[in-house]
């Protein structure tokens, strides 16, 4: 990633810029059986908060980061994923949305 | 919360379509309950930066004036960017005064007090979790307090994520194809280098849109543009990108959103810059042709929820408030015909479908998918000949789009390009035409 520009941020630091009310369970789960016939594996690269993370031959969700915007729902070729929106107060907040 | 049994509507999301259902049930005295997941008004919803002040001149009469935005729009920009060349079209109105540019926090709060003052009963920091029915009907929602809650009239208003509606049968799951995820970072800049910076004066704000500049690792160019706003003591940059493109490619949303920060135009605009925030969000592209069920027994669907959203200007506040006016109106009908059946409730539909809200999807019917189909040319060698093409993204005046799309075609024809673009041409043009006949 070009980060040349005086204010270029890579993902961590974006994220570092937000603040969440962790909730306790996932909002999220994953269905691995379905992963393990998935060669796309286009979660991983279509979430702005790279919550999902390839660990050997698992998909794991960092749900912690999540910015709910329902993208990989949408993009996963093989209805893997289950999302639900966090608990109510929990999740991200935005103060200039 | 005293009336918990006796309510009338229940509205599921803050959002500016919900709250302005709220607004419209309650001036007509209904009670109105509002649930919000959010612990404050607004912390879960981000968008670009304007508000079209007709639609809440519409909504509140006189009172929309009490409404402090950052800026008042008077500048519109639209710049291609070609490596780092870039050709820009400016539009500067002294006296514009439709849209202004403030926070989803701000302008979803302002609604929000507005509706309490009224007498609109909320709760907050609870989520809709299912809704109740009774054979086929909808009559009320259950919360991830365990609580149910009853009402004559239910109001979808969850925006883009809506996991109700797709569990009421009101509509299916969205592919790739069908949205756009939005990414932005909020990047502070003091008051005068932003008046110095975009050439503005006093509370004079500025939008720009981007197309071309956020080259994936593809030789294709993604389906996607970017956007930059002017608020009072910072600016908001970000792009928008089909979530096709983005299946597409291996370059993640936000390598998008840094390579066209880093494009010498749009790099020295936001020179010196902190990032205050990043977020993300979606937008619906479902539009005209895959409308959703927007009403059932008991329950009607609106806003981002129903996919409301001209993604092709990225308006969807004002369609969102229209919306939700025209199913309150729905909803006091039904109570005083004491009929919350589809046979009432579809008065609704027959309302939008007369209202601006279906005008713009439908003129817009067409460009999207031709947009796919011929997203290369477009956004390579197109973007080249475009001027013509974006003068025609001008201001938001409730009244529909046509007259600048008769200009566009006559336009077109008169500067007929060359051969080879024929093919792409004849089928945009086909479209275009498709959508002023
Ligand atoms: C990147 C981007 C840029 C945009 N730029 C502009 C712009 O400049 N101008 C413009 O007019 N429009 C813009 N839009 C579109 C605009 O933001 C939306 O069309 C509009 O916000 C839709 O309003 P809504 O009320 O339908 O939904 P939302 O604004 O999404 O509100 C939904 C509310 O419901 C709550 N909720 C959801 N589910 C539940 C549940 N189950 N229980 C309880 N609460 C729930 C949410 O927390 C939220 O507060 C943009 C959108 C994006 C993504
Ligand atoms: S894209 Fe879907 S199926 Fe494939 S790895 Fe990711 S979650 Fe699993
Ligand atoms: S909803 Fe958005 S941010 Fe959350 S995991 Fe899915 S893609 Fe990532």
């Amino acid at each position: 990633m070009d980060n040349s520009n005086s204010n270029g941020l890579n993902a961590d630091e974006k994220l570092a810029t937000l603040r969440f009310i962790c909730d306790n369970k996932s909002h999220i789960t994953v269905d691995n059986n379905k992963c393990k016939n998935c060669n796309e594996k286009v979660c991983l690269n279509c979430c702005p908060a790279d919550v999902y993370e390839q660990i050997e031959d698992k998909i794991e969700v960092n749900y912690e980061n999540c910015l709910e915007c329902g993208t990989c729902t949408i993009c996963c070729p093989y209805g893997a994923i289950n999302w639900n929106y966090p608990q109510g107060a929990k999740g991200v907040r935005y103060r200039f949305g | 919360m005293e009336n918990i049994n006796d309510i009338d509507v229940i509205v599921i999301g803050a959002g500016p379509s919900g709250l302005a259902c709220a607004i419209t049930c309650k001036k007509e005295n209904k009670n109105v309950l509002v649930i919000e997941r959010a612990s404050k008004f607004g912390v879960k919803n981000m968008y670009g930066g304007a508000v079209y002040l007709e639609s809440l001149k519409e909504l509140l009469g006189n009172d929309y004036k009490n409404l402090s935005v950052d800026r008042i729009v008077k500048n519109h920009n639209w710049v291609i960017l070609n490596n780092d060349n870039s050709l820009k079209v400016s539009y500067k109105n002294k006296d514009a005064k439709s849209s202004g540019i403030i926070t989803r926090y701000s302008f979803d709060n302002f609604l929000a007090e507005y509706a309490k003052n009224l007498g609109v009963y909320f709760a907050n920091e609870t989520l809709v979790v299912d809704l109740i029915k009774k054979g086929n009907k909808i009559v009320g929602v259950k919360t991830d307090k365990g609580e149910e809650i009853y009402s004559k009239v239910t109001v979808i208003s969850e925006g883009f994520n809506s996991v109700l509606a797709k569990k009421a049968g009101l509509k299916t799951k969205m592919k790739p194809n069908d949205a756009i995820l939005g990414i932005k970072e909020v990047i502070r800049l003091d008051y005068e280098t932003i008046n110095q910076r975009f050439n503005l004066k006093e509370n004079e704000g500025a939008i720009y849109e981007f197309f071309g500049g956020i080259k994936g690792d593809n030789t294709e160019p993604p389906l996607g543009m970017g956007f930059l706003y002017t608020y009072k003591n910072f600016v908001t940059v970000g792009v928008g990108i089909s979530m096709k493109s983005l299946t597409d490619s291996k370059t993640k949303p936000y390598e998008y959103l840094e390579r066209l920060k880093s494009n010498e135009f749009v790099s020295s605009l936001i020179k010196d810059g902190e990032v205050i925030e990043y977020s993300a969000h979606s937008i619906p592209e479902t539009g005209y042709k895959m409308l959703p069920k927007l009403y059932c027994d008991g329950a009607l669907l609106v806003g981002d929820a129903a996919g409301l959203v001209d993604s092709i200007h990225f308006e969807g506040t004002n369609l969102a408030i229209k919306s939700g006016m025209l199913a309150g109106q729905t909803a006091v009908i039904a109570i005083q015909k004491n009929d919350y059946s589809k046979n009432t409730l579809k008065i609704y539909k027959e309302m939008l479908f007369n209202s601006f809200v279906m005008d713009d999807l439908k003129t817009y019917k067409n460009v999207i998918s031709v947009l796919y189909e011929r997203k290369n040319s477009i956004f390579s060698y197109y973007l080249n000949k475009a001027d013509e093409f974006f003068k025609l993204f001008t201001t938001a005046d409730n009244k529909g789009k046509k007259q600048g799309y008769r200009k566009f075609i006559k336009a077109f024809f008169k500067d007929r390009p060359i051969k080879d673009l024929i093919v792409d041409v004849i089928s945009f043009v086909k479209c275009v035409i498709n959508a002023i006949i």
